[in-house]
């Protein structure tokens, strides 16, 4: 039961962060264009995210410091500046499209006006950061997460061609518009990658207290949490290949996400596709507004955490309610929420160096990590994924003109 | 100086025809081949998905409300591609068939409203079925030639 317990953060930051609005979006139009042929780009992100997560997770086992704290010691002021304003604006984005993901889902789920739901969105994600624990927060939102299920269940319902999904779980280039799909490699990666997730991962860490005897779960928590959310993004996107890519369907809209269960499943498919979706990206804006603030408050050395009672971290509560406000903001001016998902995802790839270099190096380092240091096959992961965060990162901003965002 | 600037504002004014001119062809547009192919997949796509809606709505598997929001969503999206295409400078054989599928964008326009405004109407349901399921391949044939 402990166990199980202790895999909550695991499965909260694989829900939030690999199956959030971006992670719907990318996959649906993934697997409607080119069926299975990108599972590989989830595969690679999946495994890199969970090198990366084990990481921060073994740092803060031993050094009982969030990552982003060691950071800004071992680089400096200037470079950590840097990460931190980086990591914020792409957190800003990130949640704008979160917050209206919310309100979308409760709108497709109501029929109600979109505006004020908006405003009731923010409104409930502002109570549950305020009154909710850490505990119970991470819980509520990972346990009903788990209704994106239903897309797993779905997928094989719909008897798919395992033997091409298979085929598709190697990487290949395409000759069908090879910038879509490179495009679309490009955002996946992105998605699963995103910075928000190791953060919150580590700052979490802190929260539920791990020491160097929590370095087992931290593994469990990296390998079947994560590797939870690779199930669900695959499923995602072989749905979409069964249901959307013969009838032509190229998703522009959340709601499309939903009819692949409704097909496969019926009507209590598409409800529980629905409130799995919305306890995803609720919970995804949730890891959001809390990482973007933990980095603030660890940054400038505030006293911060869910642990902490408002009146003793006051900065970090003002910068997470700041956060939220302003995110809210921007989608109460009419931006449509998937476009700036999008935007979020891709500007969250040109700054994935700046969060995984950092933690190779802390990782690495000895006089934090003692014997706990990165290991020959850490080392050797750590470097491929640089490579391939450097090469995702290089090509993210080109890839988004040239295809005018995986139009063509 | 109170001279020349009244010569520069002369000539603003004269200038500024011309510029509207300018700023209101370009957001007209021009529209080549490969832009009404796009289009074309686009607005099939629309289509399409308003004919799986309406199916999924007729057999129960949906909620109306969420039918009502996603029918109308995609009209928007239906009525933006047939404004564009009206708005757009083509001639020839393109302008024709930029013309035709105006024409098909705005009856799958028209169709998703009705989805969108009865989607208790079982009847309905069934020919909005049909109908957009025809547009979607007339649009995906005017897009892929002549």
């Amino acid at each position: 039961m402990n166990k199980l317990r202790a895999l909550a953060l695991g499965i909260l930051s694989a829900i939030g962060g690999f199956v959030d609005i971006g992670d719907l979006v990318f996959n649906s139009q993934a697997g409607a264009l080119y069926g299975y042929r990108l599972i590989w780009a989830v595969i690679v992100g999946l495994v890199g995210i969970m090198v990366y997560a084990e990481m921060c997770g073994r740092v803060v086992a031993v050094s009982g410091r969030p990552v982003s704290d060691l950071v800004r010691e071992r680089l400096g002021f200037g470079a950590g500046l840097v990460n931190l304003g980086a990591s914020q604006i792409v957190n800003l984005l990130t949640l704008a499209a979160e917050v209206g993901g919310v309100a979308i889902v409760l709108h497709l789920l109501s029929g109600l006006a979109l505006r004020p739901l908006v405003l009731l969105a923010a409104l409930a994600l502002g109570l549950s950061l305020w009154f909710l624990p850490f505990g119970i927060l991470e819980r509520v939102y990972s346990y009903l997460g788990l209704a994106l299920l239903v897309f797993a269940v779905a997928a094989v319902n719909l008897h798919p061609d395992w033997g091409a999904a298979g085929r598709g779980a190697v990487p290949s280039m395409s000759g069908d518009r090879p910038l879509v799909y490179a495009y679309f490699a490009v955002g996946i990666l992105g998605a699963t990658l995103s910075p928000y997730e190791v953060f919150f991962y580590s700052s979490g860490g802190v929260e539920e207290g791990w020491t160097s005897r929590s370095l087992g779960d931290n593994r469990i928590n990296a390998l079947l949490g994560f590797g939870l959310g690779g199930v669900l993004s695959i499923a995602i996107m072989i749905v979409a290949a069964e249901v959307l890519l013969p009838r032509g369907i190229q998703p522009e809209f959340l709601g499309t996400a939903a009819l692949g269960p409704a097909v496969a499943l019926g009507a209590a498919g598409f409800y529980v596709a629905l409130i799995g979706m919305l306890a995803a990206v609720g919970g995804a804006a949730i890891e959001v507004c809390l990482s973007g603030a933990y980095t603030v408050a660890q940054f400038f050395g505030w006293p911060w955490g869910k642990h902490e009672q408002a009146r003793d971290a006051p900065r970090f509560v003002i910068a997470w309610a700041i956060l939220l406000g302003l995110a809210t903001l921007i989608i109460l001016t009419g931006v449509n929420p998937v476009q700036v998902t999008e935007y979020a995802v891709i500007f969250s790839a040109v700054a994935l160096p700046l969060t995984y270099l950092p933690i190779f190096i802390v990782a690495n380092d000895r006089r934090y990590m003692g014997q706990h240091a990165n290991g020959r096959l850490a080392n050797a992961l750590g470097w491929v994924y640089l490579a391939v965060i450097l090469v995702v990162a290089i090509a993210a901003v080109p890839l988004l003109m040239l295809t005018s965002g995986g139009q063509g | 100086m109170g001279r020349g600037a009244g010569r520069d504002r002369s000539a603003a004014l004269a200038v500024l025809p011309l510029v509207l001119l300018l700023m209101g062809l370009a957001a007209c547009g021009g529209l080549d081949e490969d832009q009404l192919h796009t289009r074309a997949q686009t607005l099939s796509g629309d289509a399409a998905e308003g004919a799986l809606l309406a199916t999924q709505d007729g057999d129960g598997r949906v909620g109306s409300g969420f039918v009502q929001v996603h029918a109308r969503e995609l009209s928007e999206a239906t009525a933006d591609i047939s404004d564009a295409l009206r708005t757009a400078h083509a001639g020839g054989d393109l302008g024709r068939r930029a013309s035709r599928l105006a024409h098909v964008a705005a009856q799958a326009r028209a169709v998703l409203e009705a989805v969108a405004q009865n989607p208790d109407n079982h009847r309905l349901l069934q020919s909005a079925a049909r109908e957009l399921g025809a547009e979607a391949r007339s649009a995906e044939q005017i897009g892929g030639g002549p």
